[in-house]
């Protein structure tokens, strides 16, 4: 599943959620339900800035929280890490901040799972591209045993 | 007697009625005052009211992210 599969998914799920995106540690955007992707990327950036703060205000001591709830009358934004990945989203005033958070999560989940299955798949690419630019089967079963002998 | 015990119950009634308005009223204050939750891998929450300059900080932050998607304050 790719990152526009699980944030419509997201989105479909919950329709306290008035907006998501997802993004890495650098603050890259890789995907976002706003249709301004400019916006989209400014808003990732700072949304790293901003957790990158709350580290601070934590201390060395307690690390980087995993979830972060910022509550104002009119919503809610909320954050939330999984390993390399992070997500924004702004929920309605009135939701339920812990399903959200769950749900923010699953989406997250759902991309980390697959993830070893695409890095497989690209693997089984370059070795066909590798295979089929002339090199043979008997290449390709060479750089095959290589491949296992270094694992 | 029995005129009594009703004037009594009434009071009780109406002073459980308003200490009840009261309490609802300041529960419905805090879940719309601005406020900042940390969660932490080993269940913990920190949680900070707008008091704290911290706090303050990020709601700040929090508001400028927000007014870039939405530039006009809607």
């Amino acid at each position: 599943m790719d990152a526009g599969q699980a944030l419509s998914e997201l989105t479909e799920i919950s329709s306290q959620i008035d907006f998501a995106l997802i993004f890495d540690a650098r603050g890259d955007l890789i995907e976002a339900t706003l249709t301004d992707r400019q916006r989209a990327e400014s808003l990732a950036f700072g949304a790293a800035a901003l957790l990158a703060c709350t580290t601070r205000v934590a201390g060395v001591e307690r690390g980087e929280p995993i979830q972060v709830e910022l509550v104002y009358p009119e919503g809610n934004l909320l954050f939330v890490r999984q390993d390399a990945l992070r997500i924004v989203a702004l929920t309605s005033a009135d939701s339920i901040s812990g399903l959200a958070f769950f749900e923010l999560r699953a989406c997250l989940r759902k991309l980390a799972d697959t993830k070893p299955s695409r890095r497989r798949l690209g693997t089984l690419r370059a070795r066909l591209g590798a295979w089929m630019e002339g090199s043979g089967p008997a290449a390709s079963d060479g750089r095959g045993d290589s491949d296992d002998q270094a694992q | 007697m029995i005129k009594r015990n009703k004037l009594l119950a009434g009071l009780v009634v109406a002073a459980g009625s308003a200490a009840g308005a009261l309490y609802m009223r300041q529960q419905l204050q805090s879940s719309t005052q601005e406020r900042v939750g940390l969660y932490f891998p080993d269940g913990t929450l920190l949680e900070l009211g707008p008091e704290d300059a911290a706090a303050e900080e990020l709601l700040k932050q929090g508001r400028e992210l927000l007014a870039r998607v939405f530039p006009e304050g809607s």
